[in-house]
């Protein structure tokens, strides 16, 4: 058995041998990181084959503040994106990163140790605290490594969206612990089903208002593209791949699985929201010429695809939304990666703007459409199972979600005709000297085609952890 | 029998120290100086004495559940905060020695004032010497933040002297329980006249206005003990009348309260957004912090109560660091938002310390920030005040902005070499090992939640 404190200690005492680095340079902070991600991962593969032993340590009973580490349910899905994603970033990090790169470092480990967090958490408040460091290291992520011009506007955007999700949360915890005496998640879950209706609902709707900011959903969507265009790379790859996902695993954890019985009472007007906003969103990507924010708004698709297979309460539909997340999260970062490159080799992400690159960079186009293909649900990669099995899954509770359907074919529209523009249309001169990408950028990509690859060809890997 | 309490050794002290200012034969700095480690070895004794025989317990002022605990930490901080002065490089006077003991020595005796008479003698005691302490040195701004201090502080003593004449006529008793008998509508009037004297004390909107002007006047240290010590006596006060005074018109009182202290919180923290003086900033933070605290008095039921006394706490604590720590960087010169990037030459340690202070206040965990305002979050809900507590995530949003603004504007985050630096001032040592004091004391306060 592997403790899963382990998993926290790894990048704990990695962050303390940056911190020893920042005065005097003795090994390379990239080799640092690169350790701790191989371990870290290594420890959690094997942990995967013999099993993972809590821990617990309570700190404060008379608020009954504990630090205690544990997988639930659903949490092993999660868990993998939280712990190999962050790596895959790590060739973005070197590209980019120029500006105090032992500092970026530092925040990325934060961010990593506490999505760990996040995920391994079985009290309350200690999974708060790891979901707030995330909500400050992202801020300064976005407003000291930012686009220049935007970052001022884009961080305080992130900030103000996700600090109000993060209240809502906390207002949700604090009403469980009145209510059940307690801020453990196993105890909260056996007591749930006896609260009152109206603060079930009321819990119910501040842990929405949280999911629907940070997934995020149709009125509170318009932080992520602003964020995702200024952060860095490396940032997006996080923000898309697991940041936005936090929001899914808490509207699984704390809404569908804590009240299902509210969630069946609004389950309508829930998959209508879901439904309208993937229409919408995909409307507002069709209309983009940025690439990242055509990548940004599309991650708002499918995060309201893994919404409706969510709130559809069927153990096929949360199953589909926890893969399609899951899967999300791969495509999603390797799009980003994409994106940076492309901006890093031609200063531009306007998908007018070139034109013809497929001449010049061969691999770069067949990773953008590679990544394109899998996004789209080509069968043999992942996502298509993901959206397969959300609609199975939902389509048996109300066959009017077929409508999301309309939304996937814009999708399609948009990313061919970006990759078409961007690839394959008349060659614009000022690209013709461009070279095509490092060994070590497509040994990045190449991971993330894997990670895509095995997970479409094997779904089962990540299937069954939920009966409702 | 009588236990050699703190208070007991705060009264001798300062008058050993009259004694001892008035007969000694030269006027030289070394003598001083072994005055002003007298000063603090006598701050050092109370707070033992207060750990180990606890409060005074005479005819009017009787300790509570709380009193330990309170005084526990108002003494801790004076302490920590008179060290740092005494290590500052500005030479102070004896007789800010013997005003800054009176002035520990009311706050204690504010906490444990179970009479109105009582009340007004310790929080008199505890504003005229801080009169004084605003008048550190020769220096017009500082004079003018002290008569402004005085002009304001003897309106509130009015008011307050009024309204306990008030309860007084009605009920026939100074006890703070003789107000549950009395007639309704001249207790009423007193009672407000009450929440009106000690409202100014404490900071709380309308009665602010005079804050920020004082503590911005006033030497860093000495803010801090404003804000931190002061204040959160002022505020402990409140809840010991209210909460034994007040059994008798609750739900009014209540809404009463709750609109003063939201209001108090709104305006501080839209005020605070604008500021572009950091000094000024963190005070009007200070004035939202005792909003907060006084949710929890306002709630007048004991789970509220011991959720203000927690954020009482948790609020001196992180403003007795985060004006500390801005102490060593006035030195230096650095005043405003717009220099705050030069921070990191003067004292890495203090500019951690301040980035951490500043998230406390916001509310950021795992400070104790957080679990404060997790209590005070748990007490109203638990009354079902759900409205309230949406109110109030908002008014944190904003106060979220203007924090992490100026966290952004000190660029922890910046490389070395792109950096313009402020120069040292003086040696940094014991501060930095005060503020460090501090740092933990913010992480470690969470055990007693």
């Amino acid at each position: 058995m592997i403790s899963l404190l382990y998993l926290l200690i790894v990048p704990l005492l990695g962050l303390i041998a940056l911190l020893v680095n920042r005065r005097e340079k003795r090994i390379s902070d990239m080799f640092l990181l690169l350790l701790v991600f191989i371990v870290d991962s290594a420890l959690f593969f094997v942990g995967i084959i013999v099993g993972f032993s809590t821990f617990n340590l309570m700190l404060v009973p008379s608020i009954d503040f504990a630090f205690s580490l544990g997988i639930t349910g659903i949490s092993l899905p999660f868990l993998l994106l939280a712990v190999a994603l962050p790596a895959l970033g790590l060739v973005s990090l070197y590209d980019e990163i120029k500006d105090d790169r032992n500092l970026f470092s530092i925040v990325y480990l934060i961010s990593y140790l506490s999505l760990i967090g996040v995920f391994v958490s079985t009290n309350l408040l200690s999974f708060f605290i790891f979901w707030e460091f995330i909500l400050v290291a992202f801020f300064f992520v976005i407003a000291f490594w930012g686009e220049e011009e935007r970052r001022r506007i884009a961080s305080m955007k992130f900030l103000i969206f996700t600090q109000f999700g993060s209240l809502t949360l906390l207002a949700a915890f604090i009403l469980l612990f009145i209510y059940t005496g307690s801020f453990n998640l196993i105890t909260i879950q056996s007591a749930s089903s006896s609260l009152p209706a109206f603060i079930a609902q009321v819990c119910f709707f501040l842990v929405l208002v949280t999911a629907l900011i940070k997934m995020p959903i149709f009125p509170f969507h318009s932080w992520l593209p602003d964020a995702h265009v200024t952060a860095p790379t490396a940032g997006s790859i996080l923000l898309a791949g697991v940041l936005l996902k936090m929001g899914g695993y808490a509207l699984i954890q704390f809404g569908v699985l804590l009240f299902p019985s509210v969630v069946r009472s609004f389950q309508v007007p829930l998959l209508i929201l879901g439904i309208f906003t993937t229409i919408y969103i995909t409307l507002v990507a069709s209309a983009q010429k940025d690439l990242k924010k055509i990548i940004a708004y599309s991650s708002i698709f499918y995060m309201s695809l893994a919404f409706i297979g969510a709130v559809s309460l069927s153990n096929l539909g949360l199953d589909g939304a926890i893969f399609l997340m899951v899967s999300h999260g791969f495509i999603a970062g390797m799009l980003f990666a994409l994106a940076g490159i492309l901006k890093e080799k031609t200063g531009t992400r306007l998908i007018n703007e070139l034109g013809g690159l497929a001449k010049n960079l061969p691999m770069f186009a067949f990773f953008i459409m590679f990544s394109v293909i899998a996004t789209l649900g080509v069968p043999g990669l992942s996502n298509f199972i993901g959206e397969l099995v959300v609609f199975f899954g939902s389509y048996q509770v109300y066959p009017f979600v077929l409508l999301a359907l309309i939304g996937a074919l814009v999708a399609t529209f948009y990313y061919t005709n970006a990759a078409k523009l961007m690839l394959f249309s008349a060659q614009n001169k000022k690209f013709s000297g461009v070279t095509d990408i490092s060994t070590l950028e497509m040994l990045q990509l190449g991971l993330f085609s894997v990670f895509i690859l095995v997970l479409g060809i094997l779904p089962g890997i990540l299937f069954g952890g939920i009966t409702l | 029998m009588i236990t050699p309490n703190p208070q007991y050794a705060l009264v001798f002290g300062a008058l050993l120290l009259i004694v001892l200012d008035a007969i000694r034969l030269n006027r030289n700095s070394s003598i001083t100086r072994t005055l002003h480690y007298f000063v603090l070895g006598v701050l050092v004794l109370a707070l033992v004495l207060e750990i180990a025989f606890g409060n005074l317990y005479v005819s009017y002022f009787q300790s509570t559940q709380y009193s330990y605990f309170v005084n526990g930490f108002i003494l801790f901080i004076a302490t920590l905060i008179y060290a740092f002065m005494l290590f500052d490089n500005r030479e102070h006077s004896v007789s800010i020695d013997i005003v800054f003991i009176i002035s520990v020595l009311g706050a204690t005796l504010t906490v444990l004032a179970s009479n109105f008479m009582s009340l007004l003698i310790s929080v008199e005691m505890l504003s005229v010497s801080a009169y004084a302490m605003v008048f550190f040195e020769k220096n017009k701004a500082r004079l003018e933040g002290a008569m402004k201090y005085i002009v304001t502080s003897v309106l509130a003593f009015i008011l307050l002297i009024f309204g306990i004449s008030l309860i007084y006529v009605s009920s026939g008793s100074l006890s703070f329980s003789s107000t549950a008998s009395a007639p309704l509508i001249p207790t009423l009037a007193g009672i407000a006249l009450v929440v009106a004297g000690l409202a100014f004390k404490g900071t709380l909107v309308p009665f602010h206005m005079w804050a920020p002007d004082v503590y911005q006047a006033s030497f860093t240290p000495i803010t801090a003990f404003l804000t931190s010590v002061s204040k959160a006596a002022v505020l402990i006060a409140m809840i010991r009348v209210f909460f034994v005074g007040l059994n008798f018109a609750a739900p009014f009182m209540t809404v009463m309260f709750m609109i003063l202290a939201v209001a108090t919180i709104f305006l501080a923290s839209f005020l605070a957004m604008v500021q572009e003086n950091i000094k000024r900033l963190l005070v009007y933070s200070s004035i939202a912090q005792a909003g907060f605290a006084f949710i929890g008095i306002a709630l007048l039921n004991s789970i509220g109560v011991a959720a203000a006394v927690f954020y009482v706490f948790s609020f001196a604590i992180a403003d007795a660091l985060v004006f500390l720590a801005y102490s060593v960087f006035e030195d230096s010169g650095i005043m405003d938002r717009k220099d705050a990037h030069k921070m990191s030459g003067v004292s890495k340690l203090s500019e951690v310390s301040l980035f951490i202070g500043v998230l406390s206040l916001a509310g950021v965990p795992p400070t104790i920030g957080f679990f404060g305002k997790l209590l005070i979050f748990a007490s109203l809900l638990t009354y079902g005040y759900l409205y309230i507590v949406l109110l109030i995530f908002f008014i944190i949003l904003f106060s979220t902005f203007f924090y992490l603004g100026l966290l952004r504007d000190m660029k922890l985050f910046s490389p070395y070499d792109k950096r313009t630096v402020a120069p040292r001032v003086g040696s940094l040592r014991i501060k930095e090992i005060i503020i460090m004091i501090l740092l933990i004391a913010l992480f470690a306060g969470v055990i007693f939640a």
